[in-house]
């Protein structure tokens, strides 16, 4: 299972800060989140995304135990 | 001139006399308002060696053409003196109602100096100036002053910090603080313990202008930061990217990630604790926050708060960051400062340097130290003086978190180390937003290369002077961000996003950048919709205003302010960080001689930061 995880904005839409997913690779757990959350899969894919912790920039494999997060824009001061 | 009351008045409490300080059109055409009129009127009449304590400092509450104009999140207003944190020139900024009444009551300005021999508030109208007693005032915290005084005025009160001179010690208008420099204590030395103002005058504008208003807040309400982030989360919304972008401060600075990050962040504030949002008023965007405490509705922590108390202590413990919140602004006193000092109290306890029962992660006495700061007692009086007296004090100077004498902000730099120069450079000392915020583009919103020493200084100088300018016109900074257009924001990871995420360290942009920081007062004579600012201004005041114009006079500002710092004595050794942030034996660091150098040349000083006679011609300073 990959430990999905929401901030900002996209909590809110999802209606929860976490989810536990079976998914291969980014591209398909976006897919799988749309389906969860209703969130659409192109918007995710564009998101702000770390996969462990590191940045992701592109479509990456996934291994169980993983955790991808999720993040709407987000600034301040 | 049109936006302006074209009147400052100005008050000596010694005497008690008042006058009208001649401010001129040029004056308002040349400085524009707020932070730089204030560096402008302080470099006039006060003498390098005048002391931040004393009679003859001065402090100077100034509006922007926008204030009481109806434009958006324009109810800002600042407030600059000699610092006794920094010893240098402090500007602050506010969001209460104060601004607005001022210039209700007639004026764009107030000019303070002198000391009264009592306790005293001062009364500002239409038709009076007023002196009363505060004897019986004096003690009271923020929320009982302003509570006892007119309702219907706006209020300018410092608490029990200003009077005790602490040197973090804040200014209050409502629910919001001129926070940074210790301004408070300003105040408390000349025995004032607030300023009212009250007044139904109206600012002269263009009736055009309130149309291009009505179109600007229909953007920032569009915009995905100003018209959904900020208003669903807060600043506080920011703590989770910063933890995943490690450049969360963490146990004062020594690491940039906290495991229990999400039971402080901004989600969990929102999800647990949130009544209903409360900004300032004028303000579209409403980014304050209102939470339960004890059965009563209170302002809940700003990201800074969570950030240094939670974090930055190892605090886990949201309800204490909120309840140490509230004892902060009933005290009167910076938030970012008292939790710097705390941790650098912790840090020398946790080194056996200073014994006292300050302990990373124990929360139970932090409440009796934030009185005991904010009434000097014990080592509370030490520690109202500072990091940098602390640890000139007692040691440690390696992790005294400070750049200039004003502790940083919670954004530590080793992975964001255009923000790091930024921290060091700025002309108030350690403030996140006086740094120019790059950090906006090091990974907040953008995800240009944190490390990268490339266009971080051009990047800097252009951040910095935008938002000094923006801060003189009278409008809340965070209007600035829909500058980043939100498709880019919103499509992180889109190809367009990625090349704007890497063009931004490349030579071209660099260059680019750094011609726009060279254009003189009559080049980029345009408008861009991204930065309503100056179609607006010239709209309100019916006089030229364009990009160009606009960044130029913020140049001026940044360059006056820095000017006004090297007559106080300031070095490039002040330009500094601590050696935690700096030193290379480490993953990350902030490599500054490096940035620096760039940052002067590119400025337009000389090798020892001082701004050149040409770029002053250019600047007309010189």
């Amino acid at each position: 299972m990959i430990n999905v995880k929401f901030f900002g904005n996209y909590s809110i839409i999802a209606g929860t800060n976490q989810l536990s997913i079976a998914a291969k690779t980014i591209k398909n757990l976006c897919y799988l989140i749309e389906l969860e959350t209703g969130i659409e899969t192109k918007r995710l894919k564009n998101s702000m995304m770390f996969l462990n912790g590191k940045p992701v920039l592109k479509n990456k494999k996934l291994k169980a135990g993983d955790e991808v997060a999720f993040f709407s824009p987000a600034s301040g001061g | 001139m049109q936006g302006y009351m074209n009147k400052v008045l100005f008050v000596n409490l010694t005497t008690r006399q008042t006058s009208l300080y001649n401010w001129t059109e040029e004056d308002q055409k040349k400085y524009l308002g707020g932070k730089i009129m204030a560096a402008k009127i302080l470099t006039d009449l006060l003498t390098p060696d005048v002391e931040p304590l004393s009679e003859e400092n001065i402090l100077v509450v100034s509006t922007g053409p926008f204030t009481n104009t109806g434009a958006p999140a324009s109810s800002r207003f600042n407030v600059s003196s000699l610092s006794p944190l920094t010893g240098l020139l402090a500007s602050s900024n506010c969001g209460g109602n104060f601004g607005i009444m001022l210039k209700k009551a007639g004026y764009d300005a107030l000019i303070i100096t002198g000391k009264s021999e009592d306790k005293i508030i001062l009364e500002i109208t239409e038709n009076d100036i007023l002196f009363h007693s505060a004897d019986d005032l004096w003690g009271h915290t923020v929320d009982t002053i302003q509570a006892a005084l007119p309702k219907r005025h706006g209020k300018l009160v410092i608490g029990p910090a200003g009077e005790n001179l602490v040197k973090f010690a804040g200014l209050f208008s409502q629910e919001r603080t001129a926070g940074r420099g210790g301004l408070g204590a300003v105040l408390g030395y000349k025995n004032l313990k607030a300023i009212t103002a009250f007044g139904e005058k109206k600012t002269p504008i263009n009736p055009k202008t309130k149309e291009y208003y009505k179109r600007w807040i229909q953007t920032l309400r569009e915009h995905p930061l100003t018209g959904e982030q900020l208003p669903k989360f807060g600043t506080a919304g920011l703590l989770s990217i910063m933890q995943y972008r490690k450049i969360l401060a963490t146990k004062n600075f020594s690491e940039n990630t906290y495991d229990d990050f999400e039971k402080v962040s901004g989600e969990t504030l929102r999800e647990n604790h949130l009544v209903k949002n409360r900004g300032c008023v004028t303000c579209p965007i409403q980014c304050g926050r209102q939470v339960k405490y004890k059965g009563e509705l209170k302002k809940g922590p700003e990201l800074e708060t969570l950030g240094l108390f939670g974090p930055n202590l190892m605090n886990n413990d949201l309800e204490k960051i909120i309840e140490w919140n509230i004892e902060l602004d009933h005290y009167g006193m910076d938030s970012i400062s008292t939790a710097g000092v705390l941790a650098f109290a912790m840090e020398l306890n946790e080194k056996g340097i200073l014994k006292t029962d300050l302990e990373f992660s124990k929360t139970d006495n932090i409440s009796e130290y934030i009185r005991k700061i904010a009434y000097r007692e014990g080592i509370g009086n030490d520690m109202a003086e500072g990091v940098r007296y602390m640890s000139e004090k007692y040691g440690g100077h390696e992790f005294a978190i400070h750049s200039k004498g004003m502790e940083l902000s919670a954004y530590e730099p080793r992975n964001a180390v255009g923000q790091g120069l930024g921290y060091a450079v700025s002309n108030r000392g350690g403030c996140h937003l006086n740094a120019g915020y790059i950090v906006l583009f090091e990974g907040l919103s953008m995800q240009m290369n944190p490390r990268s020493l490339k266009n971080k200084a051009e990047l800097t100088i252009f951040s910095q002077d935008l938002m000094e300018v923006t801060s003189a016109s009278g409008i809340c900074l965070f209007t600035l961000q829909s500058m980043l257009p939100g498709f880019i924001l919103e499509k992180s990871n889109h190809s367009i996003t990625k090349m704007v995420n890497k063009l931004l360290t490349s030579n071209v942009a660099a260059g680019s950048v750094s011609i726009l920081n060279g254009l003189k007062e009559n080049q980029l004579r345009i408008h861009i919709p991204n930065i309503p600012h100056t179609k607006a201004l010239k709209l309100l005041t019916g006089h030229e205003m364009n990009l160009g114009k606009y960044r130029l006079i913020g140049e001026r500002g940044y360059n006056l302010e820095r000017l006004f710092n090297i007559k106080r004595g300031l070095k490039i050794e002040h330009d500094q960080l601590p050696k935690r942030l700096t030193h290379e034996d480490q993953e990350a660091f902030v490599p500054l001689d490096k940035l620096k150098e760039k940052y002067y040349k590119k400025r337009g000083w000389d090798s020892d930061g001082i701004p050149t006679l040409k770029t002053l011609r250019k600047l007309g300073l010189e």
